[in-house]
């Protein structure tokens, strides 16, 4: 899959759903919010 | 974030804000990651480790976080979190950075990780909207948690 553009401020978040430490999913649809996504750099 | 920052989580607590923390990491290794970082950050402030109290504590500041993991990057490529150049990721700004953090003491690790991914920051509203979106011109480059928490406001 290409890389998207980033998104900007007022655009709708891209939806997701991916394996959570301790178990189970989490999708960002169903997610209360607000919500900060903070996609992390290499774990040094 | 800066979860061990006084005020940090009690902001947070106050916008019943979520965190989702996501890695490119395969979940095993973000476990092993995450214990060190609640001894190594959160420990010293929030009593991770020690009494039944401080273990209460020590829970707070992940209460309202989630670890996720996308080691195969897709959720990266929908928010465009591409990979740095190797010149952008090994600029004369990034080698100072390891320099200070080094003269300061700090531990600086060699990691066998993919260390040219793009981080990022988004703060998504209750309408799905997203009020905050970041990624810095190199791995240097990341916004405050002010600015973060700014956003959550807004979104709230």
């Amino acid at each position: 899959m290409p890389v998207s553009k980033l998104p900007g401020i007022g655009e709708a978040a891209p939806d997701f759903e991916l394996p959570a430490v301790g178990g189970g999913t989490v999708c960002l649809e169903t997610q209360p919010k607000p919500v900060a996504l903070v996609f992390i750099r290499c774990l040094a | 974030m800066q979860l061990h920052r006084p005020g940090i989580v009690e902001t947070l607590e106050s916008l019943e804000a979520q965190i989702l923390v996501i890695s490119f990491a395969q979940l095993p290794r973000l476990e092993h990651w995450i214990a060190y970082f609640r001894r190594k950050f959160l420990a010293p402030v929030w009593g991770v480790e020690g009494s039944a109290a401080a273990s209460t504590r020590g829970d707070r500041p992940f209460a309202r976080t989630r670890f996720l993991s996308d080691p195969e990057r897709e959720v990266y490529r929908a928010y465009g979190l591409d990979r740095l150049s190797p010149l952008r990721a090994g600029s004369p700004h990034i080698l100072n950075q390891y320099l200070r953090w080094t003269l300061q003491g700090r531990p600086v690790h060699l990691t066998t990780e993919d260390v040219l991914q793009r981080g990022g920051n988004f703060v998504v509203g209750r309408d799905g909207h997203l009020t905050f979106s970041h990624t810095g011109r190199d791995q240097s480059d990341r916004p405050s948690a002010d600015a973060i928490l700014a956003a959550l406001r807004y979104a709230n």
